[in-house]
């Protein structure tokens, strides 16, 4: 049986994990594996742990700015694989334009603070299916 | 298949992290990838790190790891967290422990979860071990669940078995009871700034002067009790001394040491073929037609389930 492998991390200096880690539950309630790789992360080191954990999904949980310095080094590394792993970003500080750019560079899903669960759950086990 | 295999062969990390994925998963070719890497496993020495949930496993292995690689030896770490019983999920979070070792080619660290399996480890640890030695991987770490007192499986897949104690856990009747305390190569007592520390290793020593000749054959290695502190690596150069000394004395396979290894081999053996027996069973019974023509006469009483199940089984046979 194919479990769906998450891989939930926060970039740079934000250390904001309540939201993370809240995601992460709610992912493993409804029976994926999510591995956990906190804050102070660079897009190399998510990168390397996508690679080595064979996640099929990479969750960007942010409540800083950051997100916008990191995210386009990150998904030039993925972009770079044959099956790029899908990028998701979490946050409510994401604003509207925010999240235009992101998809412009190949963010698959934005969530901003009106996601619910289920639209969060059902847009990974979407992408996770690719 | 045969360009996975030779991927990893190479020591390819995708291919290596792909296949992992397929034998946790259960993938119907995993099986004979396996066996088609078996040719290019043996060098890798397996160290096992368990003990109760808290004790400080992951930081212990991110001190090993720092060893290792300052001998310029590669090293593969399988961390293991539980599963939820009821929904299957899991949070695993063990490489945050390790996360200086990151951005390092010749760390390759793996989280699994244990997926419904008691025992400290899963049914896809083994192959996941073969995979990182067919890696050309000098060392495979292999961190358990937070164990409590009987789970012991690790020990049997492992070189070396770390058993990883923390002062104030239990007094000697603890320490008595059979379980982890048993199949312990080494013991560490971590945290060891903390002031009950000398009554924890002396608790422990004395376990092992009394129990140290018992059994049929005489044990000829005395499981050494350490003292680390994980989180700023005091210890840690003994800890590896004394792993290393243990895989001479593996290396010796002295008559005690062998009567432990088939005893392990046998267990695991037997644990695989039933494993196998049932999954081919329930292929088999998995066309179902039959088991609901019988599950509706068992209910209308017409006939009972032990006759179901003895007619059932000869027909398989």
């Amino acid at each position: 049986m194919k479990n769906i492998r998450v891989l939930i991390g926060i970039l740079g200096m934000d250390q904001h994990e309540v939201a993370a880690v809240g995601i992460a539950k709610m992912l493993r309630d409804h029976g994926m594996e999510v591995i956990y790789a906190g804050c102070f992360n660079t897009p190399e080191t998510l990168f390397q742990s996508a690679i080595e954990e064979d996640v099929d999904v990479i969750g960007i949980s942010s409540h800083s700015w950051e997100y916008l310095y990191y995210l386009p080094e990150l998904m030039e590394l993925l972009a770079a694989e044959e099956e790029p792993v899908p990028v998701v970003v979490g946050g409510s500080v994401v604003t509207a334009k925010d999240a235009q750019e992101l998809t412009a560079i190949g963010v698959a899903a934005v969530y901003g603070s009106g996601a619910s669960d289920g639209e969060i759950i059902d847009s990974i086990k979407e992408l996770a299916d690719r | 298949m045969q360009k996975l295999v030779d991927k990893v062969v190479s020591g390819d990390l995708r291919s290596a992290s792909r296949l992992i994925r397929m034998i946790d998963d259960g993938h119907p070719q995993s099986h004979e990838a396996l066996k088609q890497l078996f040719p290019h496993c043996g060098g890798a020495r397996v160290i096992g790190i368990t003990g109760p949930p808290g004790a400080g496993k992951s930081t212990l292995s991110s001190s090993l790891i720092d060893i290792i690689r300052q001998r310029n030896k590669s090293v593969g770490v399988l961390a293991v967290d539980p599963s939820s019983p009821i929904t299957g999920g899991a949070i695993l979070g063990d490489r945050i422990r390790m996360s200086r070792h990151a951005l390092d080619e010749d760390v390759f660290i793996r989280s699994l979860a244990s997926r419904g399996h008691f025992g400290g480890i899963t049914p896809a640890t083994r192959g996941a071990i073969r995979v990182m030695d067919a890696m050309g991987k000098d060392y495979v770490i292999v961190e358990t669940v937070g164990v409590g007192q009987d789970e012991v499986d690790i020990a049997r897949l492992a070189d070396t078995t770390l058993i990883v104690w923390v002062p104030g856990l239990g007094d000697n009747v603890q320490a008595m009871k059979a379980g982890i305390m048993e199949v312990g190569d080494v013991f560490v007592v971590n945290k060891a700034e903390h002031p009950d520390t000398a009554n924890t290793v002396n608790y422990l020593k004395s376990v092992f002067r009394q129990t140290g000749s018992s059994g049929p054959i005489q044990r000829d290695w005395i499981p050494p009790v350490l003292e680390t502190v994980a989180l700023n690596s005091r210890g840690i150069d003994e800890l590896f001394k004394v792993i290393d000394e243990h895989a001479q004395y593996t290396s010796r396979a002295s008559e005690y040491y062998l009567a432990r290894k088939r005893a392990d081999c046998e267990v695991e053996l037997r644990g695989f073929i039933s494993r196998e027996i049932n999954h081919r069973i329930s292929r088999q019974l998995a066309d179902g037609e039959k088991i609901n023509a019988q599950v509706g006469q068992i209910i209308t009483g017409e006939t009972d389930i032990y006759v179901v199940t003895d007619s059932l089984l000869q027909e398989l046979e």
